[in-house]
């Protein structure tokens, strides 16, 4: 980084590259980082449930390991198998399970950072409290490369929940669906999953991973619900409570997952939806969040809007937190349309999404894709606070040149 | 913004620090760093350069 530094040749750190916003593309050329061989888990530490990581290191990979000493890493990207926790930091990603146990920025305690310069950091301590300064962790989390590289983490880890039943539930309106999001906190439950899929998600999931999965014509969504914990005599009380509460919100029918390949099968399905979607046609993906109650509104208005513009959509995402993954399919739409209509249809969307208390991206990140947009989100003030902890950080502009603003 | 363009000196030096393994200069080579998983966008880099592991404790 010195040496680039002093010639002032730009860097691109890069994990996986899994990020959906362009934030590990290499924009202006230059040097792209890849972070890929400090993949070492370098410490569990079961007396402090810590664990010392380097950035290389894939999420799933290190779910497992702690699990061996009865330990839970719960942030959960669906692309988990893939996506290194220095990514998942730049990001600060979440997942299904965010929705009980917080995101990546809940777990990190402190960074070895490398910033433009060279100089080498450690962010803060390794504490579960920190009241001694800025908080430069929090600064770095979310940051998306382009603040330092992140080279060593320290993690907290909490107990592993032994047990957890997996419901799936169909409705017959969607936005029934949505409401019923709300109710199920309102009647006292707290799931570590709330996920809304539309039947045609399943559909793409299910015809890319060449698997079965039937969708009834009457199903117009699905809420799959997922509760935790280590006492199966309460999680089956706050199933059958979820099951009132489903019931009483119009649904259809509540499936429960009884074995662990039914689990594992419709875990498959939703974390491949993604990739199913691109498979599909050219699509774009929007990582709408608003608070949860305004759901149903966000729902209703995307389907309005997209309508309006003649575009086709396929939403599912992490509803408990009122994060919705809107997927805009090109279909047999032009090129010229698709790149000048569908960024309007994106802006009106992003303005309802703001309207209803929300932002633009609740854990895929701004990055390069959609810089365009953040204005609509945050104040001409806020920007230039942002561009000036860039300039504090990295005032020759070398890392990551080209994203977020 | 414009940035200085890597040179011959340049990925030398890379070289010297990181050994000849660690730096990626061929085209084919770069391609899988040229895209990620966002829509169909593609920024090729002149040089790539895996960080290579200074320490290594046993878990
Ligand atoms: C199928 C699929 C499902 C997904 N599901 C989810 C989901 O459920 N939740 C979610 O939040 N995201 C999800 N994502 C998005 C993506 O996986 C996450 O953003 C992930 O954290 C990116 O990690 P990565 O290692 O691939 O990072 P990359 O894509 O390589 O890089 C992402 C950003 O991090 C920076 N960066 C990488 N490593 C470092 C480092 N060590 N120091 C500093 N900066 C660094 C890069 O410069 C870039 O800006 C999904 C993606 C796919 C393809």
């Amino acid at each position: 980084m010195k040496y680039c530094n002093s010639k002032h040749i730009c860097v691109t750190p890069r994990g996986a590259g899994t990020g959906l916003s362009g934030g590990a593309l290499p924009v202006y050329g230059g040097v792209v980082l890849g972070l890929q061989r400090m993949n070492s888990i370098v410490k569990v530490d079961t007396e402090n449930f810590q664990a010392i990581v380097e950035p290389g290191v894939i999420n799933e990979v290190l779910q497992q390991t702690v699990k061996e000493y009865g330990l839970f890493y719960p942030p959960d990207p669906a692309s988990k198998g893939t996506c290194f926790i220095g990514g998942n930091i730049a990001h600060c990603s979440g997942g299904p399970r965010a929705l009980k146990y917080g995101t990546t920025r809940d777990y990190v305690l402190n960074l070895e950072v490398v910033l433009p310069s060279g100089d080498i950091i450690w962010t803060g301590a390794n504490t579960l409290k920190y009241a001694s300064g800025y908080n430069l962790t929090h600064l770095i989390i979310g940051s998306e490369g382009t603040l330092g590289i992140v080279t060593k983490i320290v993690l907290k880890l909490i107990p592993f929940p032994t047990q957890n039943s997996l419901l799936l539930a169909s409705f017959a309106s969607p936005i029934d669906a949505c409401r019923a999001v709300s109710s199920i906190f309102m009647g006292g439950c707290s799931p570590s999953v709330c996920e809304f899929i539309e039947p045609l998600a399943f559909r793409l999931a299910a015809d890319y991973l060449q698997v079965a999965f039937e969708t009834p014509e009457t199903v117009q969504a699905y809420l799959l619900i997922e509760i935790d914990g280590n006492n199966g005599e309460l999680i089956a009380k706050e199933c059958e409570n979820m099951y009132t509460i489903l019931t009483e919100g119009n649904c259809l029918e509540v499936l429960l997952a009884t074995t662990t390949s039914e689990k594992e099968h419709l875990w498959k399905l939703r974390r491949s939806m993604g990739e199913a979607s691109k498979k599909s046609t050219v699509y774009k993906e929007e990582d709408t969040v608003v608070p949860r109650a305004q759901l149903p509104e966000l729902f209703a208005g995307t389907k309005t809007i997209a309508a309006r513009y003649g575009l086709r959509t396929v939403c599912y995402g992490h509803a408990g937190d009122g994060n919705l993954h809107i997927n805009i399919l090109k279909d047999e739409h032009s090129d010229a349309y698709w790149n000048h209509e569908v960024k309007e249809a994106i802006k009106e969307i992003f303005r309802l999404c703001i309207s209803l208390g929300g932002t633009i991206s609740g854990e895929h990140g701004i990055g390069l894709v959609q810089k365009e947009y953040l204005p609509l989100a945050v104040s001409e003030i806020q920007i230039d606070l942002m561009r000036n902890i860039k300039r504090c950080f990295d005032p020759n502009l070398i890392l990551n040149p080209g994203k977020i603003f | 913004m414009t940035y200085k363009q890597i040179d011959e000196e340049d990925i030398k030096h890379f070289r010297d620090v990181l050994s000849a393994a660690y730096v990626i200069t061929g085209k084919d080579q770069l391609e899988p760093f040229a895209h990620d998983y966002t829509e169909d966008l593609v920024f090729v880099p002149r040089s790539s350069y895996y960080r290579q592991i200074q320490e290594r404790l046993p878990p």
